[in-house]
């Protein structure tokens, strides 16, 4: 049977024509960019092509405003720790409690370093309130680092608001869009964003490519130094095939971005209203009013994630417990927790998150899967715990969740 | 030396998760094990029925991840016609490499299940002497 994979958050298969694209820059056209002869001016036109196609994507005013990275954890790492250093060091960043590891672990270390951070909380679908950030806002504030949309539950942040309320006090403001980018419109240069970090395998180009947009005259400091690539500020050969692997994946997106998430959106909706139809205590997690298209966070209560997901892994069906690298991890979800969502709904949750190539028979494999996967990892449960669960008839939606708290 | 994936479940352990042994209730049981993971929220019950002085059933009801369940499963076949004496011994080392290894960052699972383990050991000896 056809494996059917419903994890495009954790990464995304490379399209052909993105590959296609690559071929030349594994072959013939090898040349460093930085070069003079002609071997270096190819890979330079190409470098340079993926750039604007970059830039077109997510709407800066001009593409010298990309700068490449290895992927989106560096481009978070760097928005936050070289504007810390352009800043002097020390000072205070406003973030989420509901961000990336690669934002919040980052947050972390600054803070042994004498950084001050305050983590702003979200309600219990997962938006922060945009009044909340700014009030956050002090003096020493340096930078204000809230993700676009979130890869554990979908939910999208108010991030136009919280931009304009940056700029009105003169602070930075960073958005790690990695999850966003390609599904939801981007505007940075017209909403006054300073920093946003995108990453090439979420949106079906290849992995350890990313970049990060950084407006004209914003302030950085490099992390990696020893060369004059990227505008000085990150130095290395570039990464030529991946680079013109996500040039044309930002093509793509842009090409056909819109279709697409409506596409997902509806793909989505029609799987979560199936599973809630045949699983009537599910419980939606996220804001279905502000959520990325293809994501859908599920909780089954009286049931543990990691062995639904295995049980779903034997017939086929790839999906996800929710916290990226869950496969490192023992701890439940942060974002859920943040969330304050009961502990019973996030040990049960699942994330399924859909994208190009899924159709709809990758849902009707679902429906006949997931069911009874849960069926028996509740039938194995502690009796005590199973007359807990008798009283749970009435489905529970976002918003019981958000009573519960 | 071939490399060995510790990130990942092996393929015993994914068979055990599939379909784990000895799942149910005891009645009337000689011992009852109780453990949870406070972090994780793991729960499980470990069941024994002796016969003389050696185990002649043993049953779990679970509701874990992956490696406890996996750990918990085999568990209940290895533990089959031990004495008490030989399951104090049982190592949580001897616990993963009956399921061929644990993930390095679930290897407490093993130590979870010998807890459990050593709990209902505990509790017939509770229920001997009442």
């Amino acid at each position: 049977m056809k494996p059917v994979y419903l994890d495009h958050n954790a990464t995304t298969p490379v399209r052909p024509e993105v590959a296609e694209a690559m071929r030349p820059f594994l072959g013939a056209a090898f040349g460093n960019p930085n070069s003079i002869h002609r071997f270096g001016r190819e890979a330079r036109a190409a470098v340079e092509e993926a750039r604007a196609r970059a830039a077109a994507l997510i709407g800066a005013a001009e593409p010298e405003e990309i700068l490449f990275t290895s992927g989106g954890t560096e481009s978070d790492n760097w928005a936050l720790r070289g504007t810390i250093a352009a800043a002097g060091g020390g000072g205070h960043i406003v973030t989420t409690a509901v961000e990336h590891h690669a934002v919040l672990d980052t947050c972390k270390a600054l803070e042994e370093a004498g950084v001050e951070v305050t983590y702003v909380p979200p309600d219990g679908r997962g938006r922060v309130a945009a009044e909340a950030v700014a009030g956050a806002i002090r003096p020493g504030t340096c930078l204000v680092s809230v993700m676009w949309g979130n890869n554990e539950v979908g939910t999208l942040q108010p991030i136009a608001e919280i931009a304009r309320a940056c700029r009105e006090r003169g602070v930075p403001f960073h958005t790690d869009a990695v999850q966003a980018v390609g599904k939801a419109p981007i505007e940075a240069d017209a909403l006054g964003i300073d920093f946003l970090s995108a990453s090439g395998h979420k949106i079906n180009g290849p992995k350890g490519v990313g970049f990060l947009y950084a407006r004209k005259g914003a302030r950085l400091l490099p992390l990696i130094t020893g060369g004059p690539q990227e505008r000085d500020l990150r130095s290395g050969t570039e990464n030529v095939p991946g680079i013109v692997g996500l040039g044309e994946a930002c093509r793509l997106a842009r090409e056909e971005g819109a279709a697409s998430a409506r596409g997902l959106a509806a793909l989505r909706d029609r799987l979560e209203s199936e599973v809630l139809e045949r699983i009537p205590d599910a419980v939606v997690n996220g804001d279905p009013a502000h959520r990325l298209p293809g994501t859908s966070n599920l909780s089954f209560p009286g049931t543990e994630g990691e062995t639904l997901l295995i049980r779903l892994d034997l017939e086929g069906i790839a999906v996800s417990t929710g916290a990226a690298c869950s496969s490192g991890s023992t701890e439940p979800s942060h974002v859920l927790l943040a969330m304050g969502l009961p502990k019973d709904v996030v040990r049960g949750s699942l994330r399924f998150s859909l994208g190009w190539g899924n159709t709809g028979a990758d849902v009707d494999r679902l429906l006949e899967v997931l069911p009874e996967a849960v069926r028996r990892v509740r039938a194995m449960a502690p009796r005590a715990r199973a007359a807990e669960g008798r009283g749970r008839g009435k489905p529970r939606r976002v918003s019981d969740s958000r009573r519960a708290r | 030396m071939a490399y060995r994936d510790e990130h990942h479940y092996n393929e015993t352990v994914l068979a055990h998760i599939a379909e784990p042994r000895n799942v149910g209730v005891i009645e009337n049981p000689d011992a009852v094990g109780r453990g949870t993971n406070p972090v994780c929220g793991d729960e499980v019950t470990l069941y024994l029925r002796f016969e003389g002085e050696a185990v002649a059933e043993a049953k779990m009801e679970i509701l874990g991840c992956g490696a406890i369940t996996a750990a918990m499963s085999s568990l209940t076949d290895l533990v089959q016609g031990k004495t008490a004496a030989q399951l104090q011994e049982l190592t949580a080392e001897a616990i993963a490499e009956s399921v061929g290894g644990l993930p390095r960052h679930k290897r407490h699972c093993a130590q979870l299940a010998q807890r459990i383990l050593r709990n209902a050991l505990a509790d017939r000896e509770a229920r001997r002497t009442a």
